[in-house]
């Protein structure tokens, strides 16, 4: 076999989605990602005019059925299954590279965005979702299109200070979701590493003249996360020697070892149990008469009320994790912040099928919405109800997510507990049971909240 | 790092004494008018009439058979825009599963979709030809005589009707609601609304593109004095 020649596997045992010849020569053209991503930089600039100019009225605006009801909820599928795929499309990353082509400066991204950036999604994240139920960004057309429009202004910013997508890789809050959650993904874009070990070129990083190197700043020869890879295939299309694999993989085994756990990625998974919380029980019967009891017990404002029921709610898992993490460390001679790095992504799972299965709530049940809006848009003027299926149907898919998410997790944290953070097997699994009880823990709590009737956003 | 998240919750909590609560959910009801013995609802797509483009829906509970239905908007200076009402197809589907006091401001929406619901068929609706000559500048749908006909075969039935409007200006505005038999209007009723500015904050819009518009200059000058600079090195042999 020569130097520079990929292993061959038998088509049998391959999971290399490249070896269909039709689907890698597609993916290698100039048609990819551009005949998805215009389109979709089209549809988002309707969106947004729909949303700033449209009606006020949520139900009534197409803008946010496509958004909120359509959009958001697909985008975890589109993560378990196709990783940060939707990043390949993403209007915001077609807007950069057009405004890099004509105004781009290309200067490098500062120290403190490299080296805070993740924190900085962080509290973007949690802010904006305090600011959804403040402000009403869901709710509000005009809400989620100021919000949008800001997004779109940091885009262009960025994009003509900075070289590469810096905004994708360190300052979009949706690139942090994406990247915790793809770590659970069912395919990965990897090198291979034969064969980039005689690379002289190394143009996946640096581009070959025609194509650019890989925009989020990755090199793919040591690339061995899905967290940062937006399967935009530019280092496809840039390797001489062949060496890129799409692969199938078992789901959430990227998580199962983490060279180098992050603490602050770690806590955005955990911080994200919060916020699925958050968005679950404010929709639910019991919130109202929380939310009066607290209003009238704080001089009567009820954003500082919600203000500091969400600060509950973010603190609460995190302490919850902390001290798993704290008596599963104290079991293995691991520090609690090595420990919490390691475990908190096992929640990942957990995650997704929460933001899942929420979102399938809306999907199911107000997506005729996205009907009845784009009938109006071409003059035809239909209603009645918006939902698909009944919502009895829509709460066992609901409890059947979050079963499989939980078991994700839980066999994740299995998975990690089987090595020590240096990588070694072993054969204690001490420091699994205190993780695996908060993950029942976070489990049970999100099925008693999908039994309670859910509210509508439109 | 509980100090960095204490700061960062001090900040917030700060930040959420002032702020007021905005969000709002649901088909806004625009005003209520009695009609004799009919009640007309009116609903807007935004919770006031907006400058721009607006979709109205009205519905008319115990609509007496025979009568048409015209609605116009009056304005400030005495402008009256006819709007083109046309039948709402109502889907069938699982009933809504509303639920949860947070959505409570939405509650209208909520009844008064379900109320949509009930009244299916559009073919309900009494015939509404708007044949009288002062109404020529309406662009009205032309009801066909099935449809006609069966309208009058029924006892006085629900009324659910939707139209696109385009109000020019701000101000005071009255709604009117006229049902008019083979004599001319039997009976009529208006309700004052408010008309605000549609579309989004001027300061936001000024705001972001100070923002995007001054880097983007920012960056036209910065690349010039980087070529000239360039073309100054070559001119110095460097």
């Amino acid at each position: 076999m020569a130097a520079n020649a990929k292993p061959q596997l038998p088509p049998e045992e391959s999971n290399d989605l490249l070896d269909s010849s039709w689907f890698k020569a597609f993916l290698k053209s100039r048609w990819f990602p551009a005949m998805l991503s215009y389109p979709t930089l089209v549809v988002f600039g309707y969106i947004v005019y729909a949303l700033l100019w449209g009606p006020t009225a949520a139900s009534a605006n197409l803008g946010t059925s496509l958004t909120w009801v359509l959009w958001w909820p697909l985008i975890p599928i589109f993560m378990f299954t196709l990783g940060r795929f939707w990043c390949a499309i993403c209007p915001f990353a077609t807007v950069i590279d057009t405004v890099q082509k004509v105004l781009g400066l290309g200067r490098p991204v500062p120290p403190f965005l490299k080296k805070y950036g993740i924190w900085i999604i962080d509290a973007v994240f949690i802010i904006i979702t305090w600011a959804d139920h403040v402000f009403g960004i869901v709710e509000s057309p005009r809400g989620s299109g100021y919000l949008l429009g800001l997004m779109v202004t940091g885009v262009v910013v960025t994009g003509i200070l900075f070289e590469r997508r810096a905004w994708c890789r360190f300052l979009c809050f949706l690139g942090g979701l994406s990247g915790n959650y793809s770590r659970s993904a069912m395919i990965e874009l990897r090198a291979t590493p034969e064969i980039c070990a005689t690379c002289k070129t190394q143009s996946c990083y640096k581009g070959d003249g025609k194509t650019p190197g890989c925009p989020i700043f990755e090199f793919p020869r040591t690339m061995d996360t899905n967290a940062n890879c937006n399967l935009c295939m530019n280092c496809l299309k840039t390797c001489p020697n062949d060496s890129i694999r799409l692969e199938a993989r078992p789901a959430t085994k990227e998580l199962w070892f983490i060279r180098r756990p992050k603490f602050e990625e770690a806590f955005l998974a955990v911080v994200i149990v919060g916020i699925v919380l958050v968005q679950n029980v404010t929709m639910v019967s019991f919130w109202g008469p929380i939310m009066d009891a607290m209003t009238a017990a704080l001089f009567g404002s009820k954003t500082l009320a919600f203000t500091v029921l969400f600060l509950f709610a973010m603190a609460i898992p995190f302490g919850i994790m902390a001290g798993a993490s704290k008596l599963s460390g104290s079991m293995s001679g691991e520090g609690f912040a090595k420990n919490f790095a390691r475990f908190g992504y096992a929640v990942i799972p957990l995650d997704l099928a929460g933001h899942i299965a929420h979102n399938l709530f809306h999907l199911l049940a107000e997506s005729k919405s996205i009907f009845y809006n784009t009938a109006a848009l071409f003059g035809y003027h239909v209603g009645g109800p918006a939902g698909l299926i009944e919502a009895s149907t829509i709460q066992w898919l609901q409890y059947g997510t979050i079963a499989l998410g939980l078991f994700g997790s839980a066999f994740t944290a299995y998975k990690i507990a089987q090595r020590s953070s240096d990588g070694k097997s072993t054969t204690s699994l001490k420091t699994f049971w205190p993780h695996l009880l908060v993950l029942i823990l976070f489990g049970i709590v999100n099925i008693w909240l999908f039994t309670f009737p859910m509210a509508h956003r439109v | 790092m509980m100090r960095k998240f204490a700061a960062a919750a001090t900040l917030l909590l700060a930040v959420s004494v002032a702020a007021p609560a905005w969000a709002s959910a649901g088909l806004p009801k625009l005003a209520t008018l009695q009609l004799d013995k009919a009640k007309a609802t009116l609903y807007n797509d935004s919770p006031t009439l907006l400058t721009g483009s607006n979709t109205l829906t009205l519905e008319i509970a115990d609509l007496p058979e025979g009568l048409l239905v015209d609605l116009n908007l009056v304005g400030p200076e005495g402008q009256i825009i006819p709007v083109d009402l046309r039948p709402l197809t109502i889907t069938e589907g699982p009933a809504d599963a509303h639920g949860g006091d947070a959505h409570a401001e939405g509650d209208d929406h909520a009844e008064a979709t379900d109320d949509h619901s009930e009244a299916a068929d559009p073919h309900d609706q009494p015939a509404d030809s708007h044949d009288n000559e002062a109404q020529d500048s309406h662009d009205e749908p032309q009801l066909d005589d099935h449809a006609a006909a069966e309208a009058d075969d029924h006892a006085a039935a629900g009324y659910n009707m939707r139209g696109k409007v385009s109000v020019p200006t701000t101000g005071h505005w009255k709604v009117v609601v006229e049902l008019k038999d083979a004599h001319g209007v039997a009976t009529s009723a208006q309700a004052e609304v408010e008309v605000e500015r549609g579309g989004p904050s001027r300061v936001y819009l000024g705001f972001t593109g100070l923002l995007m518009g001054g880097t983007a200059v920012y960056s036209l000058i910065e690349r010039r004095r980087q070529s000239t600079r360039g073309e100054v090195a070559k001119q110095n042999g460097r």
